[in-house]
């Protein structure tokens, strides 16, 4: 809640948003390391300076991504080499590391954690009341969508709740199955209760909605003024250009690399 | 003059053969507080979903017959906006019905809906903050409070819309007795301002007496049984009121035991007629002695994954043949967690706990759902016991006599989600007992139920804790504690705070205030009335009132 009162945080959700998405789709064209690197710095030291987010909470979600990311550098190396181009870096029976594969799939790798660290910094910096008012508002996303979304937000830690109740409750019913599929069919046994609570909350939630006047309103006001000002043109504009500046920046180093369409470096 | 009648009433829920409600015919006054009882299954949820328009607005139902006109509307032809104008309604479920993550936005719903605007909400939300006793010590966050303040920012969100009537459907069901006392406060001043037309369902009767005006009464099938004074009704038709499984108020036992015309209100009033009659004496609680140790406790933690404390911290107990356990406490006590270690589903972080040996313990949860294995009852019954390495024949007769002693025999080919409330607690409770275990360990067994449901379930308890079978019950139930537990054991913050009868635990104001539990009526009754004339015994259940009643009936 600190780093949503912080200076990050009082940005308008939607131009943040809006910003999170270029930020992305840039860093989609870039294949080498050292520019992903270089975005994953900036975004970090913005979020401590500016959005008052501690650096540890991008520890566990840089755990996943790190996991996922070791995949794609294994994947790249041994299966991203053109046989014949340039000499393998090592050959174990039929499996060929390629240099360039492997610099390919540390690039993917670098590029997935700056995505996933510049994603996190807007959900940590962003107060989901404010982004589900401000997608009604300023991006004229309806009310029957914006309004659920947050009811969403609210469901998942009931889920989570709720299926590890299960899992426990289904427990003591006694089933070790310890057949092939025993731990699938137990999972999917799991999965039943979990989803009659899941719809039967959804419509008592609606329901609930409903009898407060959501459905059939004409005129609806908001209690939260969500204006888009020119704080938030500002903070668009610097984002973007200390984007752009990155990219510059790494380009007349000679480190930058743009993707040309081509599944291999 | 009336608020809103409902006239002649069929309605049939999509998908479903009998109708929820038949031939309804019910007024509401201006003005009115209505007390709304009936068995589950008895269609009151049908009925308040009518009275604000959901239904069938937002819900479609076979509408058969009849109509509903609230405030001179007719709901089927006025529009659900104006409707939710006119009738609030507050749900059982605090968690099912808060959309917004903070409590003025969530107060601002409704108006914002309703298209109230900006500098008009801020007054509207302060002003129902005022009535529901939500000041600046509140936190901001919804997912910091408790499930009574929780329930009770529902009430404000629904005030600040300012309805002519207000529909409270349950709304204690899912909270904790201190909860309860905090939501149920929050009604009687809205019943003491009279300024809306009130209807609560509310199976707490002797709590809300007091605030309400006149009684009305479903029966199973969704007629209306009985309506009209509510001394009339819950002294004069006793008889059919248990029949039907209503809750009545536990005074009205003590009323009719003094020949009051009247049912107490308060404790005090309450008190007085305790004074007023002679009482036989009643056997003071012996410590009896304790059979064989099941299950052994030692310096027991538990302590959940990314927690930052221990759930149960340091807990030396043990459940010995032929006792019934009561565990009580606040909510995130540890109760269930303790529960599960004496279950053996969980294993202690520290410490021990010990089973006698050829021991099982069968552990019902809160939701019966949560433990439903198979797609028909008569499976989910044998699931236990192939599960035990029961032969396949045995099985099948087993479970047979099973589905006969829990009436579940009409329902063995039926889908288990499909069955009524009680039903589901039922089957519940008959696939733990199936496979025979040494204790049955019942997490929270009468939340929500009606009475005829925890009646059964009281018996069956007694039946085996009799027959030297060992209960341990979780639960928040005063009442069902002080009538069937020969123990009880108080934990707060993962530790035991107290250990004893259930009489020595009544007597204790400052376990019960840290553990959130409010006295039964009938227990206050007779402490209050002790204070003054020090010979009178200590009752504090209903079966307890029976007992000395009957003793006191034949003459020495």
């Amino acid at each position: 809640m600190r780093a949503w009162s912080s200076a990050l945080g009082r940005r308008d959700p939607v131009v943040k948003f809006a910003v999170v998405l270029v930020l992305s789709l840039l860093l989609v064209l870039v294949i080498d390391p050292i520019t992903p690197l270089l975005f994953l710095a900036l975004t970090l030291l913005a979020a401590a300076a500016l959005g008052n987010v501690s650096l540890a909470s991008y520890g566990r979600a840089f755990a996943v991504l790190a996991v996922v990311g070791l995949g794609f550098v294994w994947s790249n190396a041994i299966l991203a080499s053109a046989p014949g181009e340039t000499p393998p870096l090592a050959v174990w029976g039929p499996i060929r590391v390629s240099e360039a594969g492997l610099r390919f799939g540390i690039a993917i790798a670098l590029r997935g954690l700056a995505i996933g660290a510049i994603s996190l910094t807007f959900v940590l910096t962003t107060d989901p009341t404010r982004f589900a008012v401000s997608l009604a508002r300023n991006a004229r996303v309806p009310d029957r969508i914006a309004y659920p979304l947050l009811a969403a937000y609210r469901f998942l830690p009931f889920l989570t709740d709720e299926y590890a109740q299960i899992h426990l409750a289904q427990r003591v019913r006694g089933a070790a199955d310890a057949s092939t599929f025993g731990g699938l069919r137990r999972r999917l046994r799991e999965l039943v209760p979990l989803f009659a609570t899941a719809v039967r909350r959804a419509t008592r939630v609606a329901v609930a909605m409903d009898a407060r006047g959501f459905a059939g309103a004409s005129s609806r006001t908001y209690l939260r003024e969500t204006p888009i000002g020119g704080g938030d043109v500002v903070f668009a504009l610097v984002a973007i250009a200390g984007a752009l500046a990155l990219l510059w920046l790494s380009a007349s180093a000679g480190w930058l690399r743009l993707w040309d369409g081509r599944f291999s470096a | 003059m009336s608020f809103a009648s409902v006239e002649s009433l069929t309605l049939r829920h999509i998908g479903r053969r009998a109708p929820a409600l038949r031939g309804l015919d019910l007024e509401w006054h201006q003005g009115e507080r209505l007390l709304l009882l009936g068995p589950s299954g008895s269609g009151k949820s049908t009925l308040a979903l009518c009275l604000d328009g959901v239904i069938p607005h937002s819900l479609d139902a076979h509408w058969e017959a009849g109509r509903v006109v609230v405030n001179g509307r007719d709901t089927r032809e006025a529009r659900i906006s104006d409707l939710v104008r006119d009738v609030g309604i507050l749900f059982q479920d605090p968690e099912a019905q808060l959309v917004m993550l903070e409590v003025d936005d969530e107060i601002a719903f409704g108006l914002e809906n309703l298209g109230v605007p900006r500098d008009r909400m801020r007054e509207r939300i302060a002003a129902a903050r005022a009535a529901t006793a939500l000041d600046s010590s509140t936190p901001r966050l919804l997912a910091d409070l408790s499930g009574g303040t929780k329930q009770r920012v529902t009430l404000a969100s629904l005030l600040a819309m300012r309805p002519r009537g207000l529909v409270l459907d349950e709304p204690t069901a899912t909270l904790d007795p201190a909860g309860a006392r905090e939501v149920l406060a929050a009604f009687a001043s809205l019943a003491a301002d009279r300024e809306r037309s009130l209807l609560i369902v509310e199976h707490r009767v002797d709590e809300v007496l007091r605030h309400v005006d006149r009684v009305a009464v479903l029966d199973g099938e969704g007629h209306l049984a009985m309506e009209g004074d509510p001394d009339r009704v819950f002294l004069g038709e006793a008889q059919r009121l248990r029949s039907l499984g209503v809750w009545e108020p536990d005074l009205a036992a003590l009323a009719r035991a003094t020949g009051a015309q009247r049912v107490p209100r308060t404790a005090d009033e309450a008190a007085a007629l305790v004074t007023s009659r002679d009482w036989p004496a009643v056997d003071e609680p012996v410590a009896s002695a304790r059979g064989r140790p099941l299950i052994a406790a030692r310096a027991v933690r538990y302590r959940y994954e990314r927690a930052s404390r221990d759930a149960v911290a340091g807990v030396d107990i043990i459940v010995a043949e032929g006792e019934c356990v009561a565990i009580v406490g606040p909510n995130g006590a540890g109760k269930s967690t303790l529960g599960l270690l004496l279950a053996g589903v969980l294993r202690p972080s520290a410490g021990e706990v010990t089973l006698a040996a050829r021991s099982r313990v069968a552990y019902v949860f809160q939701y019966p759902e949560h433990q439903f294995v198979a797609s028909t009852v008569r499976a989910d019954l044998r699931f236990g016991l192939s599960a035990c390495g029961v032969a396949p024949a045995e099985a099948d007769r087993r479970a047979t006599a099973t589905l006969e002693q829990f009436g579940l025999a009409r329902l063995a080919e039926a889908n288990p989600y499909s069955l009524s409330h009680g039903e589901k607690r039922r089957l519940s409770v008959a696939s733990a007992l199936v496979t025979d275990p040494q204790v049955l360990l019942l997490d929270e067994p009468t939340f929500g139920q009606d009475r005829r449901n925890v009646d059964e379930l009281g018996a069956l308890v007694d039946e085996r804790v009799r027959a030297g079978g060992t209960v341990v019950v979780i639960t928040h139930d005063l009442p069902f504690v002080a009538a069937h537990a020969t123990r009880v054991i108080a934990l707060a913050d993962g530790r035991v705070v107290f250990e004893g009868a259930p009489q020595e635990l009544f007597a204790r104001a400052d376990v019960l205030t840290r553990c959130r539990l409010v006295l039964p009526p009938l227990a206050e009754a007779f402490r209050r009335a002790r204070a003054q004339r020090p010979g009178l015994p200590l009752i504090s259940s209903r079966a307890e009132l029976d007992r000395a009643l009957r003793r006191s009936a034949v003459p020495a």
